[in-house]
């Protein structure tokens, strides 16, 4: 694929870690990690793993969906975890307060409707997304992410306070499990490979919306807006379209932790949330499919393998401590994430004098 | 196309002008606070031209080149592009009506490849969406493999073959312009609007580069530079519109605007 030859002078590990590489090994490479995740609850045997992954497989999906506003599109987002508490909100209210308490349905009679809030779940995300990102359309940078940071506040802020709807700090509990024709996900087993499967579908749908038309507008307006603009695209629309999109994962992956807890709480979605996964995106590697991915997986599981330790049970801030520090170190020498793909590249072959850099120095008249 | 009325009267008075021109600009003012960058310009193209826009530093060229391209909207006056008014347009709105140009200081995507700059370009001429791209639908797919070639024959065309898959931040400088044409031609433009091409390159980078607008130009397309090589614009231009202070001070072919005196004066300064 032609999209891989920028990284083609790299080391071969490192090119194929970067999405470079012959097809062939790629597909390979992602084959043997598919196969290995869904043997890992035979290998494992301990539901406590199983439980570590399957949240795992979560963060794996919010950090590529954020990925999507922050990589790709470049608009940085604080509040990400808003649309993850909009998706949660949604089914545990349709679920319980709707369908079970104000109408008396018994919840097993509706078990699709678990299926179809996973969907609406996002769907709502999506608008939301796609509303709350409208007026932010004309902010950049510091601006944008002062605002992101405020609409996660005011979700955060109605959920703990609007108890007729989301009773507040008490949470909505009762949230029922999936089950789909009588077969129930009622063991850790199962969820672990809904997760697996949500994660799946999730990456799979995210890799070839942006290696299409739309993820190359998007990416277009990362690097330059107004040449964007420019080049026919519909700036505005297609941030809109980013986040709406970013927002849809967000939403199905709330909606699937209410359905695996059987219970959402403001909690659920602290600020530190939001910050977390924009970590995620950001030790992964931005503006790349593998890295948040890929990221999620090692830092969650490391942040959760942390727990064993008895000075970290009695020092639980040890783990905030240790994610700055290996979030600083990696800046220094590893400044656009641990899969960093293009960079990577571009540090091995500067540009030539007065190349693209000249024209940085020139400014932007059009700004 | 326009149905313009005075395109019979034009040919029947015997008008040097030639019936519809592609482009209008109507009394064309753009301030900016108190400063007026353009000031009530009023220019027209001809379908088939190469226009050059000549000035000193500051003369408001590429104001006036993004008040056309719809990047600032005009304090006042007009812009007509094929006899539709375009002024206040969005930018991505014009340049699929058929206005593309090229930047001054070089806008490429520096960390998307060659390839990958044009097929951005193709972006207006395609209309793929969200379930179309991710279902991979027998649509989708044909469109992204027509992009594909299409954007290589360009990179052929503007003499960027073979280089595809760098990033666009590492290539050499004659090399940056040439993609932001090759880039600009993807829109499928009738009128090409350049900034500067030659800004850069050596003599011999700039010959080729004159070939390639001329050879633009016999492709069809209505062309508008923006150049400070004056070898150049006197070489390849029909006609030649000349700014200072954001007004229009000459205008004609490249003889008679090189012979002005206030184009001397413009460009000199005072009895020079």
């Amino acid at each position: 694929m032609n999209e891989n030859a920028g990284t083609r002078k790299l080391n071969p590990l490192a090119a194929i870690l970067a999405g470079g590489g012959p097809s062939w090994v790629q597909r390979a490479i992602l084959g043997a990690v598919v196969a290995f995740a869904l043997m890992l609850p035979f290998l494992l045997q301990s539901n406590r793993w199983l439980t570590l992954f399957t949240i795992v497989f979560i963060y794996v999906v919010l950090a590529s969906g954020l990925n999507i506003v922050v990589g790709f599109t470049g608009l940085l987002d604080l509040g990400y975890v808003a649309f993850y508490a909009i998706g949660g909100y949604f089914t545990a209210i349709i679920m319980v307060q709707l369908v079970r308490n104000r109408w008396g349905i018994e919840l097993d009679s509706v078990w699709w409707l678990v299926w179809l809030n996973l969907l609406f779940g996002g769907v709502v995300a999506a608008v939301a997304g796609a509303v709350l990102g409208y007026p932010t359309l004309r902010l950049r940078g510091d601006y944008l992410a002062i605002m992101t940071l405020g609409f996660h506040e005011i979700i955060r802020i109605v959920a703990n306070n609007w108890v007729g709807l989301t009773r507040g700090p008490s949470g909505i509990s009762g949230i029922p499990k999936p089950s789909i024709f009588g077969f129930d996900f009622n063991t850790q087993f199962r969820f672990y490979y809904l997760a697996l499967g949500m994660a799946l579908l999730s990456l799979f749908v995210i890799s070839r919306m942006v290696r299409s038309r739309i993820g190359r507008a998007w990416t277009a307006i990362r690097e330059d807006e107004v040449a964007a603009e420019a080049m026919g695209i519909h700036t505005s629309r297609y941030k809109l379209l980013a986040y709406a999109a970013g927002g849809f994962f967000a939403g199905t992956m709330g909606a699937f932790l209410g359905h695996y807890l059987n219970f959402i709480h403001p909690s659920n979605f602290k600020l530190m949330e939001s910050i977390t996964v924009l970590s995620l995106v950001v030790l992964g590697g931005m503006g790349n499919l593998a890295g948040p991915a890929v990221g999620a997986v090692i830092w969650m599981t490391l942040l959760e393998w942390l727990r064993d330790f008895e000075f970290v049970q009695s020092h639980p801030e040890v783990r905030g401590i240790l994610m700055g520090l290996v979030l600083v170190t990696l800046m220094v020498f590893r400044p656009k994430g641990l899969f960093g793909s293009r960079r990577v590249a571009l540090e091995m072959h500067p540009a030539p004098p007065g190349a693209v850099g000249k024209a940085l120095v020139e400014g932007s008249d059009v700004e | 196309m326009s149905s313009r009325v005075e395109t019979p009267l034009a040919d029947a008075t015997g008008t040097a002008r030639p019936p519809a021109p592609i482009l209008e600009i109507d009394t064309v003012m753009k301030v900016f606070g108190g400063l007026v960058a353009v000031n009530a310009v009023d220019m027209y193209v001809n379908p088939g031209e190469i226009v050059g826009l000549i000035g000193p530093n500051g003369a408001g060229k590429t104001t006036l080149f993004n008040v056309i391209t719809g990047v600032y909207a005009p304090t006042s006056g007009h812009v007509r592009f094929e006899g539709r008014a375009i002024d206040g347009a969005r930018p991505s709105k014009i340049t699929a009506l058929g206005i593309g140009r090229t930047f001054q200081n070089i806008r490429l995507f520096g960390e998307m490849t060659a390839l990958e700059n044009v097929m951005v370009g193709r972006h207006c001429r395609t209309g793929a969406g969200p379930l179309g791209v991710v279902l991979r639908t027998p649509g989708a797919v044909r469109e992204e493999r027509a992009v594909r070639e299409r954007s290589l024959e360009l990179l052929e065309y503007v003499g960027l073959g073979r280089i595809e898959g760098e990033l666009a931040r590492n290539l050499p400088y004659g090399s940056q312009r040439r993609l932001e044409i090759a880039r600009a031609l993807a829109t499928e433009p009738r009128l090409l609007f350049l900034d500067e091409p030659a800004a850069g390159m050596n003599p011999q980078e700039t010959q080729s580069l004159v070939r390639l607008v001329r050879q633009i130009r016999d492709s069809g397309l209505t062309i508008v530079l923006i150049e400070h090589d004056m070898r150049m614009v006197m070489g390849i231009c029909d006609r030649v519109v000349v700014l200072d202070h954001g007004e229009k001070i000459s205008e004609g072919t490249p003889d008679v605007v090189r012979a002005d005196p206030k184009v001397v004066e413009a460009y000199l300064g005072k009895s020079a």
